[in-house]
């Protein structure tokens, strides 16, 4: 999970947050992609990845 | 359908067309596949098809400071990342069908482990593994310093799925 407060990262790390506002789902394929900066993460959301 | 599952449908839909529609209205190349295109235009040929439609007006904002928040991390150099136009308010509101190709509320493999981050982050500039504890630390580290965006603050749950190791969600 990760908590960002005014654009920057306050928080992240590995588990559930029932708290989280939204959530989302990659694979994780799709994820490496995305943080390598090979996928934009706006292309990927419209194109239902 | 699910009522949630409904919402989301018709959320990812209004989303695409607004985006679609103010992407070409500034004069940039929309990203959204020739299929996805397609598909839309179909159904809002055959107002039959359509069984559901949800007022989203109150959420539409809820997407767009998710990829505002997201987009400096994880676009630092291409796609339209922060400076997407924001989605316009008067296609908020859009009727759907049941039967769309959208995948993501159905994929969804809560696979997770809890651990939590280094507390000696490494420094920008080296590699570290993917979805590792230096990973999460350096994403604190390194996301503190972005430029603040004042109003982008969410809690956002990454859900990973496939993660060759058991450590597979964030």
């Amino acid at each position: 999970m990760t908590v960002i407060e005014d654009g920057r990262t306050v928080a992240q790390h590995r588990g559930q947050d029932a708290a989280a506002d939204v959530t989302i789902t990659t694979t994780f394929d799709d994820a490496l992609a995305i943080h390598r900066g090979e996928l934009d993460i706006n292309a990927g959301f419209m194109q239902g990845r | 359908m699910a009522a949630a599952e409904a919402l989301l449908l018709v959320l990812v839909v209004a989303a695409d067309v607004a985006m679609h529609e103010r992407m070409v209205e500034l004069g940039l190349d929309s990203p959204m596949s020739d299929e996805r295109l397609k598909w839309i235009e179909e159904a809002q040929k055959e107002p039959d098809r359509n069984t559901t439609a949800v007022d989203i007006a109150d959420y539409a904002d809820v997407r767009q400071l998710a990829l505002l928040a997201t987009a400096p991390r994880s676009t630092p150099t291409t796609g339209c990342g922060s400076g997407c136009p924001t989605t316009s308010s008067a296609a908020s509101t859009r009727t759907t069908t049941t039967s769309s190709p959208v995948r993501s509320s159905t994929r969804r493999s809560p696979r997770t482990t809890s651990s939590p981050g280094s507390a000696h982050p490494p420094s920008a500039g080296v590699t570290v593994a993917f979805l590792s504890d230096d990973w999460f630390a350096l994403g604190v580290s390194e996301g503190a310093r972005l430029e603040p965006v004042p109003g982008a603050t969410i809690r956002l749950q990454q859900v990973v799925t496939g993660a060759p190791v058991a450590t597979s969600a964030t």
